[in-house]
């Protein structure tokens, strides 16, 4: 019997489907403010991101005559001839408008020295004594020769458009930035798809190094009678409860070049002089596992908990030594507990932004740290979004095993 | 009698030895550090010179620090009461099963954790700059409910789980209305799990920092936010006296949160 469905007491009347459907209507009303809560301020927010990162109108807001007009040509076929009129007049529009900012950010990210390009025509044209020339494609190119080659050209016609995939190309080094002459240029600028590899493979050694720590250890606090286990569990909840941001200095004072591991080195003879801790892989690897590493306990604990002494025990009646025992009777009994632990592990060390960017070298960074970068110091809310989506996406198809074990083990209930 | 369980001496010895290590591995950081904050010198290393509070009183004396703490408390309490209404309230409709797409419902929820919070910080800076809640309390406020309700939900969820329901019926059969009943029987009884959860969410919110870093402006500077700009500057002493006073707190009402939640419904 369900205490919850009987104890609504409707009216003997009320038929059988509308029963139904209120009682529905019932369960779902006080759960609603907290659905409208999140679709308000977290799906839309989310949201967001993904329409930011196909968003790509800023040469076309900026130059709106010359992208209609050039919207149709193709590379080699020769300009339409007012596309030169259009660009003049929409330049010194724009400049007059004080917003050349947008359109040089994004003609440079796709054009190697772009942004100059933009820049110089825009003052050589509302110099003054420059718009006496009548013939435009004169003017604009002695504004700046880069508009005598198509390169230039192709850019503003390829985002002629308001959405593309410019910045998920770039976010997946899918796109060849081109320099003025329409050669592949060799400064490609960031390698996202390596950093993203970087981020996958410090996660991944993360989470296998919390794994070999975290097993003998959490089977320790399982073993442990009496006072010794909760003792044990303290010292993985205090450290589990205690602030990111703390965890993380600790590790940047004891690893600083005149820190306590140094004095320790030296102390001990392995080193005469001070090494280099601080800023490298070690100290990103190091503060990651150690602050990761209840995260993978906890689950692998509660679920060894549960697996019933008498099991090895029966095992090693029947002749089974110790460790066949132990490997052939607990451990498959744990193993929900292990995956559980550390794909949560997995998960969040995708996402990991502060320790990194306390103790990790510059160029040893994960993703979180370059969508910071983006937003808080380039401005570049459309490539931020495109990293963005992929580190969500990759996060979220990870975590579905996650969800689907929890949900099976807690029959429904989280 | 024979333990069969037991694994081998040599085995034992290892493993035992091992998980020392790691122990120590797991706590010797912040023991080793957090002593610093008494130093008498402003140098973390050790033997500790002497023991004097001056990074207590450099802290309690900068106006900075005073009013980071301020912020980080009225956007703390402010999150906790959003986050436990709309959570305790939430569980309670979940805990239903005639509940439809319960578990859909359920993973929405637990979204915000799975995302990185980095996104989430993106994603509250570009919709927050549209509607104009960018550098506000209320924006901080709102992002911070969000990252902490999942953790209300499951704290209230596994307190109601264990709340007999047959109480609300003796209630209602009674002449209680279902509010009445819920008011003077079901929260009274769940009140140390909604008091656990409460205490989940402050500590969300007094401890989050990257979607402050996206979404508050200097007026909004929290003390994690301090913290995270002092320790990528310039680390000083003062950093980790702040740091003590930050652990002392979260482990006092961590402690507490764990003894509410262990109390039978």
């Amino acid at each position: 019997m369900n205490s919850i469905e009987t104890s609504i007491v409707l009216p003997t009347k009320d038929s059988i489907k509308v029963r139904g459907v209120r009682r529905r209507l019932f369960a779902i009303a006080p759960a609603l403010p907290l659905i409208i809560f999140l679709a308000a301020f977290f799906l839309l927010p989310i949201s967001a991101i993904f329409f930011y990162s196909i968003q790509d109108d800023a040469i076309s807001n900026s130059l709106p005559r010359t992208t209609a007009i050039i919207k149709g040509w193709s590379k080699g076929s020769p300009l339409p001839t007012d596309a030169y009129e259009a660009v003049v007049r929409d330049l010194v529009e724009l400049n007059s408008s004080g917003n050349i900012g947008a359109l040089s950010q994004r003609v440079g990210n796709e054009l190697v020295g772009g942004r100059a390009v933009v820049i110089q025509t825009v003052k050589k044209l509302s110099a003054p004594g420059s718009g006496e020339q009548a013939d435009w494609q004169l003017r604009l190119e002695s504004a700046h020769p880069a508009w005598k080659q198509e390169a230039v050209w192709s850019v503003i016609a390829n985002a002629s458009g308001t959405k593309g995939f410019f910045y998920l190309k770039w976010a997946t080094d899918q796109l060849d930035k081109i320099d003025v002459s329409g050669k592949i240029s060799s400064d490609q600028g960031y390698a996202f798809l390596e950093m993203f590899k970087r981020t996958a493979l410090i996660s991944l050694g993360v989470t296998l190094l919390t794994v070999l720590l975290g097993y003998p250890l959490s089977y320790v606090m399982v073993e442990a009678k009496g006072k010794w286990g909760a003792i044990l569990l303290l010292m993985v909840l205090v450290p589990f409860w205690t602030s990111l941001l703390v965890r993380s200095m600790s590790w940047v004072v004891l690893l600083q070049s005149n820190g306590v591991v140094n004095m320790l080195l030296q102390y001990i003879g392995f080193s005469d002089s001070s090494i280099q801790l601080l800023y490298t892989r070690f100290a990103t690897v190091a503060a990651m596992t150690q602050i990761q590493l209840p995260f993978t306990v906890l689950p692998m604990y509660s679920v060894m908990k549960t697996i019933p002494r008498t099991h090895v025990r029966a095992a090693r009646s029947l002749g089974a030594g110790p460790l066949t025992a132990h490997i052939t009777v607990f451990l498959p009994q744990a193993l929900p507990g292990i995956a559980a632990g550390a794909l949560l592990t997995f998960i969040l060390c995708l996402g990991y932004y502060i320790t990194p960017a306390l103790v990790g070298g510059a160029a040893d960074q994960m993703a979180s740290y370059y969508i910071a970068r983006f937003v808080n110091e380039e401005l570049n809310w459309g490539l931020a979004s495109a990293l963005s989506v992929l580190l969500t996406i990759a996060a979220v198809l990870i975590a579905i095993p996650l969800c689907r074990q929890i949900m099976r083990r807690n029959g429904g209930r989280i | 009698m024979r333990e069969y369980n037991d694994l081998p001496l040599i085995v034992r010895v290892v493993v035992y030895t091992l998980v020392g290590v790691i122990l120590v591995y797991l706590s010797a950081p912040l023991l080793l550090v957090l002593p610093m904050s008494v130093s008498s010198d402003p140098w973390f290393t050790y033997p500790l010179p002497g023991v004097s509070w001056r990074w207590f009183e450099a802290f309690f004396n900068n106006p900075l620090w005073i009013s980071s703490i301020k912020n980080s408390l009225i956007i703390g309490v402010c999150t906790t009461l959003l986050a436990t209404t709309l959570g305790t309230s939430a569980a309670i409709g979940l805990i239903n099963p005639k509940f439809p797409f319960r578990n859909a419902v359920f993973v929405l929820i637990l979204t915000p954790l799975i995302v990185p919070v980095v996104v989430s910080g993106l994603g509250f800076y570009l919709f927050f700059s549209k509607i104009g809640l960018l550098h506000s309390f209320p924006g901080i406020i709102l992002a911070h409910t969000v990252l902490a309700t999942p953790f209300v939900v499951v704290t209230v969820t596994a307190t109601l789980s264990r709340f007999d329901f047959n109480l609300m019926r003796a209630a209602t059969s009674l002449g209680a209305s279902r509010l009445t009943a819920f008011r003077t029987v079901m929260l009274p009884l769940i009140a140390p799990g909604v008091v656990a959860g409460g205490v989940f969410a402050f500590i969300t919110s007094f401890d989050e920092v990257v979607a402050v870093l996206f979404i508050a402006g200097p007026e909004q500077r929290t003390l994690p936010r301090q913290l995270f700009s002092g320790m990528r500057e310039q680390l000083e002493p003062t950093i980790i006296s702040a740091s003590v006073i930050v652990i002392i707190l979260t482990v006092v009402l961590m402690l507490l949160a764990g003894r509410l939640q262990r109390q039978k419904v």
